[in-house]
């Protein structure tokens, strides 16, 4: 969590003209963090971290463009990774009666994802749609059947469309 | 602000008037739907923008009292809400001193905390007992929700890492949430599992440190119009219809029951059985959403993409922004094969929203992420929306169900 947290501040503090002691940190950050840390942008040696702390089995299949792990959580949602060819994780999708560990999910972009989604708000309720700098979090639903996904433009595969990640 | 004051006391007074009485037993909207007038089964709803002033709130005035007492608050600018079930409500719309008696966990007698998970966000805060009146018609001794009390345990980190907090009006959209959807206790039969698949709803917080606790059913936050003693297999929203160009607010009416009083009859709706999950299939440009629903708390139509439907996304808001007006049709089905054709439209919404003052759309739709139509308020405008409560009889057959 403390890594999330402080790569977080790192990403608001950028516009202040602290750069340079912030990218330094990160650097540290990236050295210090462990290797399996599962979330959205991480490698793919993280989605075990993802299945421990979930409780739930994991299935993978692989298409041409991606490989998909699938997990499977006690309470009944089902979490999607979506990895590249490259071995990173570009996109998460879940579905299901509860929501999922979306902090767990999203890692590094988490707060952004919060931060974004309360700047919204205004807009009334209903499923979210954040797009930010590359970062797209959608959530679809209601109470019981909840469902939703997570990308990093820049980081999905030459021909992947959107859609593909449910 | 200014505007939200004067939406708020607009819903207040159109909610005055109704509760008056005088009113026919049954009244026609515009779209030829009748409305029906006052009554113990009826409580008056204004569709608005509500105390956080956003397009397509359906809002009721709800009084809830401490259990057995005349110790009562009356909370207005309330979301009725057929996409969750149970009665919550911000600890800051409520006047001050006003205290209803916290629920104590069975397991150890501390406090009980519940973290509720809507598909924008969560309300954290206290389980709490009350009496909830609604028009004629209480449910006496309820478990309900007190959202962000102040002083209460901090939110857990389980809770905060399902999404942004709805702890404020601006940030739930109202001063509370009328969940009257087709489930009888918010959360079900999950949470009362002691095993890891307990979703973690439920929490019990000595010393306020919260740790997930199985929650039996009837200690769950109930649906309140479940728990009335008649009129309690199901509700029915009525509303006029609107101007495709929009509409500052127009009142209608929350009925209580299916086919119990002579006020509350079928009438010939279309019964759409749906799933375990609540949820019935749309067929829309050839694809099938199997996920689809209606519901009174999503204030637009969500369905397809982008891509899938060749309208661009509004820049500045999430909701779909086409140079004209679209023409579409969808068939939705239930589970018991029941179908319906619904024709509607979607026009620009950055269109609709330059109209100062309007807050109701019936053509406001955006993009939904999976194969699922979210049928939002702009359904409800015109028609008379039944919700059938899962195993509650009906003459429509049992619940779960929606007919229209």
């Amino acid at each position: 969590m403390r890594v999330n947290n402080l790569n977080s501040a790192h990403a608001r503090c950028m516009g202040r003209g602290s750069r340079s002691l912030w990218l330094g940190l990160a650097i540290i950050m990236i050295v210090l963090a462990p290797a399996a840390r599962a979330e959205l942008g991480g490698n793919v040696s993280s989605i075990q971290a993802d299945q421990e702390r979930m409780k739930g089995t994991v299935r993978v299949t692989s298409t041409m463009q991606f490989t998909v792990h699938e997990i499977q959580t006690p309470n009944g949602t089902v979490v999607r990774e979506f990895v590249s060819p490259a071995g990173m994780v570009f996109g998460v999708a879940w579905q299901g009666p509860w929501m999922p560990d979306l902090r767990q999910l999203l890692g590094t972009y988490f707060e952004q994802f919060v931060k974004a989604a309360q700047q919204s708000k205004g807009r009334g309720r209903g499923p979210l749609s954040i797009q930010e700098n590359g970062l797209v979090v959608e959530t679809g639903g209601h109470a019981r059947s909840f469902f939703g996904r997570a990308y990093l433009v820049p980081m999905m595969p030459p021909s992947v469309r959107a859609e593909a990640i449910q | 602000m200014r505007k939200h004051v004067l939406v708020a006391a607009f819903v207040f007074f159109t909610i005055a008037i109704f509760g008056c009485g005088g009113v026919s037993n049954s009244n026609s909207g515009s779209g030829g739907n009748p409305i029906a007038g006052a009554a113990n089964n009826v409580l008056g709803i204004t569709a608005g923008g509500g105390p956080a002033g956003i397009a397509n709130a359906l809002l009721a005035s709800v009084v809830i009292c401490v259990p057995g007492s005349s110790n009562c608050a009356t909370v207005d600018g309330v979301l009725v809400d057929t996409g969750s079930s149970g009665l919550r409500v911000l600890s800051s719309a409520l006047p001050a001193g006003f205290a209803l008696p916290r629920q104590a966990s069975v397991v150890n007698g501390s406090p009980v905390g519940e973290c509720f998970q809507f598909v924008d966000g969560f309300t954290w805060g206290p389980v709490a007992i009350a009496d909830v009146h609604l028009s004629g018609e209480q449910a006496g001794g309820i478990p309900v929700q007190i959202i962000g009390e102040p002083g209460f345990a901090p939110i857990p980190a389980s809770c905060t890492a399902t999404g942004p907090s709805e702890q404020t009006v601006q940030t739930l959209g109202a001063n509370g949430i009328l969940g009257v959807g087709n489930f009888l206790q918010d959360c079900g039969p999950a949470c009362a599992l002691q095993s890891a698949g307990n979703p973690g709803i439920y929490f019990t917080c000595p010393n306020s440190v919260c740790t997930v606790t199985p929650q039996s059913l009837p200690q769950q936050v109930q649906n309140p119009v479940a728990m009335f003693a008649s009129d309690n297999n199901g509700v029915i929203i009525e509303l006029p219809a609107i101007a495709a160009t929009g509409a500052p607010s127009v009142s209608g009416s929350l009925v209580f029951g299916i086919g119990t009083q002579s006020n509350n009859g079928l009438n010939g709706a279309k019964v759409l059985k749906l799933n375990g999950a609540g949820n019935f299939t749309t067929v829309i440009n050839n694809q099938s959403l199997p996920r689809s629903f209606v519901d009174s708390g999503s204030n637009g139509l969500f369905f397809l993409s982008s891509a899938t439907t060749g309208m661009p996304v509004c820049s500045g808001n999430p909701f779909y922004c086409p140079a004209a007006t679209q023409n579409f049709t969808a068939v939705n089905t239930g589970t018991n094969g029941a179908s319906t054709t619904i024709n509607f439209t979607v026009a620009n919404a950055n269109t609709l929203f330059s109209t100062s003052g309007d807050f109701l759309f019936n053509n406001l739709a955006a993009p939904n992420p999976a194969s699922s139509f979210d049928w939002g308020m702009p359904f409800f405008y015109g028609r008379n929306v039944f919700t059938a409560f899962e195993t509650r009889n009906t003459p429509g057959g049992p619940g779960p169900y929606t007919a229209y």
